[in-house]
């Protein structure tokens, strides 16, 4: 063997290239990491106190704060606490479909959940489906380093075109389940919105991000954040989850 | 202090006024803090001038599987037709069994299932008013219980309208993400009515359908002139027993910021075109002494459509526009809007009515070509 300076080069690129990945049989499968990263996001049923934020070039941040009743494969309810003009109105998700409630109004108004939430660049159903595993084929692509920490990279596709990405791209922390990045893709591998999870707090019992923030792609210099006030894991009632309740 | 693009609105506002046959303006205080919210509410026209104060609460206490909720809203004019009376708009209360069920009584509007603007089968909604699409007629005592079965909501409902009682039956469904109902009513008049309707949402489109068959002893109600010889009156056409009433929709978000929705609606007891002429005769000939309460504008004829697109501009601004027309006359409006949110507190809106309508036609009738009306909410 040949010591010199093509060796020392070799090894010095070696060092910085990122973790190779695992032989397959040492990885858990990619489903059991998903459901992992889900419930390091947030409990099967949850209520939670949230500040929405818009931020954008020369404009004044505007925050929105909401509570979220959210309980998996059941839907997710929002209502806003503040500010003044937005009290009261009500958005309730189900089955792929918002229904806005709004004071005066008699009647609820249905409308595809794909829909921007407040002008902000996260869709209705980011804020209200805390679950990717019934919408998602998922697969293992690898392992890789992120800022240092061992992450596994999640493969996603969509089941069904009705869902608002037909691939995401997952970031997953080896050690804490927690979920770093997402990348939401086009079918024809657009990268439409980015997603990053930081801030970690002990939020309803456990170590969780609590602070989202998503990035347009196609207007990189505005983006939006959720920052999670508060979260408890309660036991929610379907009933929570009916339009009739959504206009009380 | 008000920034210039303020100073000049208001400038070219104020210039267009005598350009509008009708302006009306509006101030609302209102406050949705928690479990008590009240609104105070001051409006007045330029074209005749009247005053109101409105004031709504809402109230919500949970003890253990129990959830009391109450509601009112009351009106008092101060100045204009009628002075100085109050009218209770609202005033009910429920009592909820642990998502099992409820029992929910008193002076309330029931909500419309999914048109916009018609609601083709709850004969006891109290009727809106098509040519002020976000008028909400008063509330009617009622009492409703429903039950809580899986998918299904069963509801039994009762109702006294101007004296006169109607019972009624609805069965709500939801599953796999389809709003269903079937419902049955009644009146001790003899009125009868059956109607189904469903919602759905399909690759990004909302659908839903509605439909009644309604049954009425009196359905037009408009007095005969035959012995009004001389005045040129035309018989009043005969009460029609049965009709059909639906309604078809759809809407869909337009590149996420905009959505766009659309219904058409049949009024199988509308007037038909001779008929039409023959109330308008009635009508001018003054032997119509009292307009009958069901023949509301935007429902005297058969077939109707509502088109309309609401666009988010920024957090801060939205601007729509609306079309209703009637398909048996061509008459119709446009109405163009827009509300900007100054800070956290204050909302500014304007809507303009154009009205493209010949005389003698459906909305024809309505009083003005064009009218602008302009709200300002304080929110507390």
């Amino acid at each position: 063997m040949h010591n010199g300076p093509l060796s020392l080069i070799l090894a010095a690129l070696l060092a910085r290239l990122p973790a190779a990945a695992a032989a397959p049989g040492d990885l858990p499968p990619a489903q059991e990491i998903l459901r992992a990263a889900e419930e390091a996001l947030f409990p099967a049923s949850t209520v939670m106190r949230i500040v929405l934020t818009d931020h954008r070039p020369r404009t004044k941040p505007r925050g929105f704060r909401i509570e979220v009743k959210a309980a998996r494969n059941l839907g997710g309810l929002l209502s806003f606490l503040s500010p003044p003009t937005e009290i009261g109105k009500k958005y309730l998700f189900k089955d792929r479909s918002v229904w806005i409630s709004i004071p005066g109004l008699p009647n609820s108004i249905r409308v595809s959940s794909k829909e921007a939430f407040m002008d902000s660049t996260f869709a209705n159903n980011d804020l209200m489906d805390t679950g990717y595993s019934d919408d998602y084929d998922v697969a293992l692509e690898g392992a890789a380093l992120r800022e240092g920490r061992p992450v596994y990279i999640l493969s996603c596709t969509a089941k069904t075109p009705q869902v608002a990405y037909q691939r995401i791209r997952m970031s997953i922390d080896r050690e804490t389940s927690i979920p770093t990045e997402f990348e939401f893709f086009t079918r024809s591998g657009l990268l439409l919105k980015t997603c990053r999870f930081s801030e970690r707090k002990m939020l309803a019992g456990r170590l969780r991000a609590a602070r989202i923030e998503m990035k347009d792609a196609s207007a990189p210099e505005m983006f939006s954040t959720i920052d999670i006030e508060q979260m408890t894991a309660v036991a929610l009632a379907p009933n929570v989850f009916s339009t009739e309740n959504s206009r009380k | 202090m008000l920034k210039p693009a303020a100073i000049l609105f208001s400038l070219a506002f104020t210039s267009c006024l005598p350009a509008f046959q009708s302006v009306s303006g509006s101030a609302e205080w209102i406050s949705r803090e928690n479990t008590v919210h009240a609104a105070g509410w001051g409006a007045s026209s330029l074209n005749e001038f009247q005053s109101a104060l409105l004031l709504r609460a809402r109230a919500n206490a949970t003890r253990g599987p129990l959830t009391i909720s109450a509601a009112g809203q009351a009106y008092g004019t101060l100045y204009g037709y009628p002075a100085h009376k109050v009218h209770v708009d609202e005033a009910w209360a429920s009592i909820e069994l642990a998502g099992r069920g409820s029992i929910l009584g008193g002076i309330q509007r029931y909500p419309h299932q999914y048109s916009y603007y018609w609601n083709p089968t709850f004969p006891l909604t109290p009727k809106t008013d098509l040519a002020r699409p976000d008028y909400l007629a008063a509330g009617i005592p009622m009492l409703v219980v429903s039950a809580k079965a899986g998918p299904l909501t069963p509801r039994f409902i009762a109702a006294w309208d101007s004296g006169e009682s109607s019972y009624g039956v609805q069965l709500d469904a939801y599953t796999r993400g389809v709003e269903s109902y079937l419902n049955g009513f009644y009146s001790a008049e003899g009125a009868r009515s059956a109607g189904a309707g469903a919602r759905a949402g399909l690759a990004g489109w909302t659908l839903q359908a509605e439909g009644s068959l309604v049954s009425t002893p009196e359905s037009l109600a408009l007095p005969s002139c035959e012995s009004a010889a001389g005045t040129g009156c035309v018989r009043s056409p005969g009460p029609r027993e049965v009709a059909w009433r639906s309604s078809l929709g759809i809407n869909r978000t337009v590149l996420r910021k905009g959505l766009l929705a659309a219904e058409v609606f049949h009024n199988g007891a509308g007037m038909s075109a001779s008929e039409f002429e023959a109330f308008q005769r009635l009508a001018a000939s003054g032997l119509l002494n009292e307009v009958p309460q069901d023949l509301t504008l935007g429902a005297l004829r058969r077939n109707f459509s509502f088109i309309a697109y609401q666009h988010t501009h920024s957090r801060r601004l939205k601007w729509g526009l609306r079309n209703v027309t009637c398909w048996d006359d061509a008459s119709g409006y446009l109405q163009p809007g827009f509300t900007w949110v100054h800070g956290d507190h204050l909302e500014f809106g304007a809507e303009l009515l154009i009205n493209y309508s010949r005389g003698g036609s459906e909305f024809g009738l309505l009083p003005a070509r064009t009218s602008l009306s302009v709200r300002l909410r304080y929110y507390l």
